[in-house]
């Protein structure tokens, strides 16, 4: 008899617990990957310390609607199959609502089909403007496209009056859509590509390409690479005493490649978005602020330095939850809901997403930096 | 045009003494004991990234560090020895080549949490101007590296012809059991392999960073291209790792210099696969193998 009240009991007790547990509003799933683990890794968990620091502020100040937010993190190590492998948990074994990531040009490709197919709202923080070109129903994007960056950059050119140009790109997603992004915008400012070769992304030493740049008569030179080779490029280029300016792609935006090129980066230029350099912006910039209370709340909570990478991730999540406030869990209308964001001050840019534009930022939101004095420094 | 080729030589000849310097670290472990040694490009990483530390970034005079990093990096290299050459357990030789791999991928993977993901550099010893010569333009620091090769290479002939050990460690590789047989300590020589080896890829570590940098994840990379060099050279022999090595960069060096830098694997490779195809054992390959026939055998 006795046991029977002791199950009897039991039973209540997990019944109790279940209804409980039940009333409690369910979580909203987000599903959030990044690199976190590899070369890219470095500007990755950044991304994922990011996530989380502002899922808690946002649980913390009530959640959506009084429902909290869940991150489910994965690691792309950096590889299309992983990262495929990672959707398919997401999708199905997680049921999460939405998506953030990746950030890799290459990997975002590889699960456009997955992210079409289950429809599922994906707002990817890579910078590759084929993620988005042609536009995918579910896809977004927020970091800044390279094609905005190369169109600073072409324009930099014009105004110091460059008119033809050599381009060297990798042979990887990333090299090949800055490249494709090149080709298309130089007519329109009066340049000529006098040289266009690519070369592999593992490349240790470039001397003999980049000799061959020696004998054209470019006056500017676009080195569109990612990973190790942006250093390659500066160090060989410094070597072989080449004066012509050299613009290479903003992957290198960062303290490691500076440290890296060394002295040998003096000079270089890039462009991208305003957050490197956010301190030096005039303060009537809209995006200081928000750059700057954010670069704040990172250090605060964790003691060490963000990045623009992590920037990109900050921004999804802004519109992701200002998206999900209106639509709550419902995939189409929460799709509908990103689609509409209008006039979003995030820490790329000013961000207005249309049917015709999943990326959402203009050409305002990117600088011109060069190395100057060892840092990278925002310039006219 | 001449200077084109003087250019493409030069590059030929930096990239080439690095892939020969790797595969010389796996000829080496190879004639002593038949393993293929994947690790090998994971010693350069080490050398390059420890001479960062101690180097580039705390700034302790060379002849200090040089030494310390190569006796970290041998440490490391002996650690490895003990855990892939275990004589009388019958582990074949897949198996230790599956250990080296994992070895590797356990070095790579330390190497990322003792340093970081990022990509390191030290100043080259004299400097960075660079010098010009015939209109082609030279990196001080590849004048080191070919000069290294040439170094290595002449000792490394000089040991396994003229001394008693080189010779003790050839006799290792071609018979073991007889070996032992005769006296010679098998197990102190196979560590003396593994410990020169890793004090060569080591060395070669520290004179190329300063030309093409480093990060943890760069040993597997040139582990292949010293692997396949000395495939092509002939595993196992010594000159012919060098040859491999160069045949490698002469033909990259020109592929890219008059055709394009975006056929330069292809070309590469289809020429290795020929050569191999027709030379199966490598251009300066030993015609003696375990398991054929026994004429064979004395053939050589």
């Amino acid at each position: 008899m006795k046991k029977h009240v002791f199950v009897v009991l039991v039973a209540v007790a997990i019944a109790l617990v279940w209804t409980v547990t039940s009333l409690a509003a369910p979580p909203i799933k987000i599903g959030c990957i990044e690199p976190l683990s590899g070369r890219v890794a470095f500007a990755g968990i950044p991304c994922k310390k990011t996530l989380d620091m502002m899922a808690e502020e946002l649980n913390k100040a009530g959640g959506i609607s009084g429902r909290p937010v869940e991150l489910f993190h994965y690691d792309t190590e950096m590889k299309e199959d992983v990262t495929v492998r990672a959707f398919n948990r997401m999708i199905q074994k997680d049921e999460v609502t939405a998506i953030i990531g990746p950030l890799e040009s290459w990997t975002a490709m590889a699960v456009i089909p997955i992210i079409e197919k289950n429809e599922i709202p994906t707002i990817m923080t890579a910078s590759g403007s084929m993620i988005v070109k042609p536009v995918r129903k579910w896809v977004f994007k927020t970091a800044s496209s390279d094609e905005l960056v190369i169109d600073k950059m072409l324009s930099h050119m014009k105004s110091t009056k460059v008119e033809r140009i050599a381009l060297i790109s990798s042979q990887d997603a990333f090299g090949e859509g800055g490249r494709n992004s090149v080709l298309p915008l130089v007519s329109g400012y009066g340049i000529k590509i006098v040289f266009d070769e690519r070369f592999g992304g593992d490349e240790m030493d470039l001397t003999p390409l980049l000799n061959k740049i020696r004998k054209t008569d470019a006056q500017a030179v676009i080195a569109w690479s990612s990973k190790r080779t942006p250093n390659v490029v500066t160090i060989n280029y410094r070597q072989i005493a080449l004066e012509q300016p050299l613009y290479i792609a903003h992957s290198a935006l960062g303290a490691d490649f500076l440290e890296g090129a060394g002295k040998h980066a003096e000079g270089v230029f890039t462009a991208s978005c305003k957050f490197a350099g956010s301190g030096e912006l005039p303060d009537s910039d809209l995006n200081k602020k928000v750059i700057e209370d954010y670069k704040g709340a990172f250090k605060k909570k964790y003691g060490e330095e963000t990045n623009q990478f992590a920037a990109g991730a900050f921004d999804a999540f802004n519109i992701l939850t200002a998206a999900l406030k209106q639509a709550a869990d419902n995939k189409p209308k929460l799709r509908d809901a990103i689609e509409k964001t209008k006039g979003y001050v995030g820490a790329y840019g000013i961000f207005n997403y249309s049917p015709d534009d999943h990326a959402g930022l203009t050409k305002d939101a990117i600088v011109m930096y060069q190395v100057i004095g060892g840092a990278w420094k925002p310039v006219r | 045009m001449v200077t084109d080729i003087i250019q493409a030589i030069f590059y030929a000849l930096s990239v080439g003494s690095m892939y020969a310097l790797v595969a010389l670290g796996v000829a080496l472990i190879y004639n002593a004991t038949m393993i293929i040694n994947f690790a090998q490009g994971e010693f350069v990483m080490l050398g390059g990234m420890i001479m960062v530390t101690f180097y580039g970034q705390w700034h302790w005079p060379l002849y200090i560090s040089i030494p310390l990093t190569i006796a970290i990096t041998v440490l490391v290299g002996i650690g490895l020895m003990k855990v892939s050459y275990r004589p009388g357990k019958s582990t074949s030789l897949i198996t230790v080549l599956i250990i080296t791999i994992g070895a590797s991928m356990v070095i790579s993977g330390s190497a990322m949490h003792v340093w970081d993901t990022n990509i390191h550099r030290f100043p080259p010893f004299s400097g960075d101007a660079p010098i010009k010569f015939l209109g082609a333009i030279i990196a001080p620091q590849s004048l080191w590296i070919i000069g290294m090769t040439v170094a290595v290479l002449s000792f490394l002939v000089y040991f396994f012809q003229f001394t008693i050990y080189g010779k003790a460690m050839k006799a290792c590789s071609l018979d073991q059991t007889a070996a032992s047989l005769l006296g010679l300590r098998v197990r102190r020589m196979v560590l003396l392999s593994f410990a020169m080896s890793s004090a060569l890829g080591c060395a070669a570590g520290i004179m190329l960073t300063p030309l093409t940098m480093v990060d943890y994840a760069g040993g597997m990379l040139l582990a292949i291209k010293g692997f396949s060099a000395a495939m092509l050279g002939g595993m196992g022999s010594i000159v012919g790792a060098v040859i491999g090595g160069f045949i490698f960069s002469f033909l990259e060096g020109f592929t890219v210099t008059f055709v394009s830098s975006t056929v330069k694997e292809l070309v590469t490779f289809i020429v290795i696969i020929n050569v191999l195809l027709f030379m199966p054992r490598g251009i300066m390959g030993h015609r003696v193998v375990e398991g054929f026939e026994t004429e064979e055998v004395f053939l050589d």
